[in-house]
């Protein structure tokens, strides 16, 4: 027998809890400001309460063995499903926090050199290219033809 | 429009970063299209960024000619490989690929080109004739209109944009409350900052929807990194691409009565390409001679989808422009590219900035004959692209993403921005919400907000018997009400047919 809960029963929750801090949030607001957010925040409480609601049913039929319908993108979040995602989200973080210190170009030809490593790209060639490539075509469009000043970094 | 307008527009059109902008549109957004994994919507969002300094009619030419561009280029992976370029171009594949095993991919890929081409031209004219008559409805709007309009938008998206009509309502809620962080207009207080000051500008839409539409597909590509086995064999499609005489003959009334289904559909809101190009190849199948033909390899089926999916791309665009109201998730970015122009869709679009406007009508009009020609040369270029290994292009997409969502500010606080959306987005998709919705609230919620205000005021007591009093508020909210309740109708009919025949 199916002992797992639905998803959908997580995804309430998540999304009650949300609008529970956003509504501690509009305590301190003047009345006139907190007007529309309280109002919006009311609507996302029925909804999560009544996906959760649902999820319950959902999970009810999964354990009699019926199907239960799904969206395109959804599926049934585990580990070893969003494991790679968080890596790629770690590298990110980690980037970002890099990024103002050593500048741009630096920073993401390493990212770029990660990325592809992570993704199981073991030819330099490939590197090399990729690297110049990106490199070129971010440095003619977006800092030669639009003058976007990319973070230099404070080593440089 | 009179004849000045008219040299206005041909002088918009004849500048030289349109003309560039027309043909890297086309070429990038067949390409992108052509890419299996690489959504419509996500070219666009990917390249809002670059379009920002751009002048507004090349810029939005530009956005306009990839949507149309990578809806059509979606066809090619369909059609050799079985896996859709796009989601638009799933129908495709059923008698596209089976063109492929009999040794006929040139054939269904000029049949597709054909068809995207007479497609979007007609999406296009259809454009060009039903916006300004629909604008002019939105001079009668006033404060309580908007704000119905705005609550209308929000349900028919959520209830229509995917399977499940409550979590899309509450991504519409979401996208309302991401709408009111930052400083409050009224009361000059700051709202959901928690202490930041960045966030007291509130959430900029355009790394959002970057992190949304194209780091959020990131993450879903990299969950399987599976090498891609399939192997294009460029012979397969060689020699003419443009059809033969009596095919184009054959497929002509296909193309025609998919093209106009495939206009209504992208202007009722809520379904996009992906809607069209089934309805426009279930109507080929319905009214053809040769049911038998189609899964086996019909020219019909391959037309009737892709004149469907690219002549949705004009008909979204109409309730776009002219009320505020994408039609699918592509034009929801859409909106986000008008508005960094400062552009306000509704009348406004039609008659101060009428020449900006039909400049960009025309330069999308433009845009399809181009993508035929293009695509007719240059289809066995393009089918090189399906052999630029996945992870190459996930490492530039990243890149982009980046570059793109900082460009817009000069700011890194957008970059985290955009991560934020990228990982809240991906997780939204994995629980079955979907994302357009979030996007449309954070547009709406402040005309909705401000609408509310001024209309409380206008109403002086009695909100609602104020609302009732307005004949084009109560179409609205029989309207909205009718989007809720018809599917939840449906359901009830549905189970009560079930329960007849268990």
């Amino acid at each position: 027998m199916n002992k797992s809960i639905h998803q959908d029963v997580y995804s309430g929750i998540v999304l009650l809890l949300i609008t529970a801090i956003f509504y501690w949030q509009t305590f301190d607001l003047p009345d006139r400001a907190a007007l529309f957010p309280e109002f919006i925040l009311y609507v996302l409480m029925f909804f999560s309460v009544a996906i959760i609601v649902n999820g319950i049913r959902k999970t009810k039929k999964e354990r009699d063995g019926e199907e239960v319908a799904q969206t395109d993108d959804e599926e049934r979040v585990t580990l070893s499903k969003i494991k790679m995602p968080l890596l790629m989200l770690s590298i990110l973080v980690v980037y970002l926090i890099v990024l103002d210190i050593v500048g741009f170009f630096v920073t993401t030809s390493l990212l770029i050199a990660l990325i592809l490593y992570i993704l199981k790209v073991r030819k330099p060639l490939t590197y090399i290219l990729t690297i110049v490539g990106v490199g070129l075509f971010i440095y003619v469009l977006f800092v030669y033809f639009l003058n976007v000043n990319l973070p230099q970094g404070i080593l440089f | 429009m009179d004849s000045s307008m008219i040299s206005m527009v041909i002088e918009q059109l004849l500048s030289f970063q349109t003309i560039i902008a027309l043909v890297i549109g086309v070429v990038g957004g067949i390409a992108i299209g052509a890419l299996p994994g690489l959504s419509t919507t996500m070219a666009i969002a990917l390249l809002v960024p670059i379009t920002f300094s751009m002048e507004p009619v090349a810029g939005l030419v530009m956005l306009t000619a990839i949507y149309t561009s990578a809806t059509y280029g979606g066809s090619i992976a369909s059609i050799l490989l079985h896996t859709p370029g796009t989601p638009a171009a799933a129908a495709t594949a059923l008698d596209g690929y089976q063109l492929t095993l009999k040794g006929k991919a040139s054939t269904a890929i000029g049949v597709a080109t054909f068809s995207s081409m007479v497609g979007g031209f007609i999406s296009g004219i259809a454009l060009l004739f039903l916006a300004p008559p629909l604008a002019q409805l939105s001079l009668m709007f006033s404060a309580p209109e908007y704000l119905l309009l705005a609550i209308f938008g929000l349900t028919i998206i959520g209830s229509l944009s995917s399977g499940s009509m409550l979590k899309g309502l509450a991504s519409g809620a979401i996208g309302l409350l991401i709408g009111t962080i930052g400083i409050d207009i009224i009361t000059g207080f700051p709202r959901f900052t928690f202490g930041s000051m960045s966030l007291e500008s509130g959430i900029a839409l355009i790394p959002a929807l970057i992190g949304l539409f194209s780091l959020s597909q990131v993450f879903i590509l990299i969950e399987n990194q599976v090498k891609s086995g399939k192997k294009v064999n460029a012979k397969q499609a060689s020699g003419k691409f443009f059809p033969s005489k009596s095919i184009i003959k054959r497929i002509t009334p296909t193309v025609l009565r998919s093209s106009g289904l495939g206009v209504i559909v992208g202007i009722m809101p809520g379904a996009g390409g992906d809607v069209g190009s089934w309805v426009g190849y279930n109507e080929a199948k319905r009214f053809s001679k040769r049911k038998e033909e189609f899964g086996k390899g019909s020219v019909e089926g391959v037309a009737g989808s892709e004149s469907a999916n690219n002549a949705v791309t004009g008909g979204a665009i109409i309730p776009m422009m002219t009320l505020g109201i994408p039609g699918s998730s592509a034009t929801a970015v859409l909106l986000g590219g008008l508005m960094i122009q400062g552009l306000v869709p509704g009348s406004e679009l039609f008659t101060t900035n009428g020449h900006l406007s039909y400049a960009i009508i025309i330069g999308f009009i433009i845009a399809n004959i181009l993508m035929g020609i293009v695509g007719f040369i240059g289809a066995k270029y393009f089918i090189k692209v399906l052999d630029v290994p996945q992870n190459l292009i996930i490492a530039i997409i990243i890149t982009i993403c980046m570059v793109g969502s900082y460009a817009i500010n000069n700011s890194i606080f957008d970059i985290w921005v955009m991560v934020f959306f990228g990982i809240f987005g991906y997780f939204l998709r994995k629980a079955g919400f979907s994302t357009a919705p979030i996007i449309l609230g954070m547009i709406l919620g402040p005309i909705a907000e401000r609408s509310l205000g001024q209309a409380l005021v206008m109403s002086q007591d009695n909100f609602f018997v104020y609302l009732l009093s307005r004949p084009i508020s109560v179409i609205f909210i029989v309207l909205i009400l009718l989007t809720i309740l018809t599917p939840l109708i449906m359901k009830l009919i549905r189970n009560r047919k079930k329960e007849a025949v268990s």
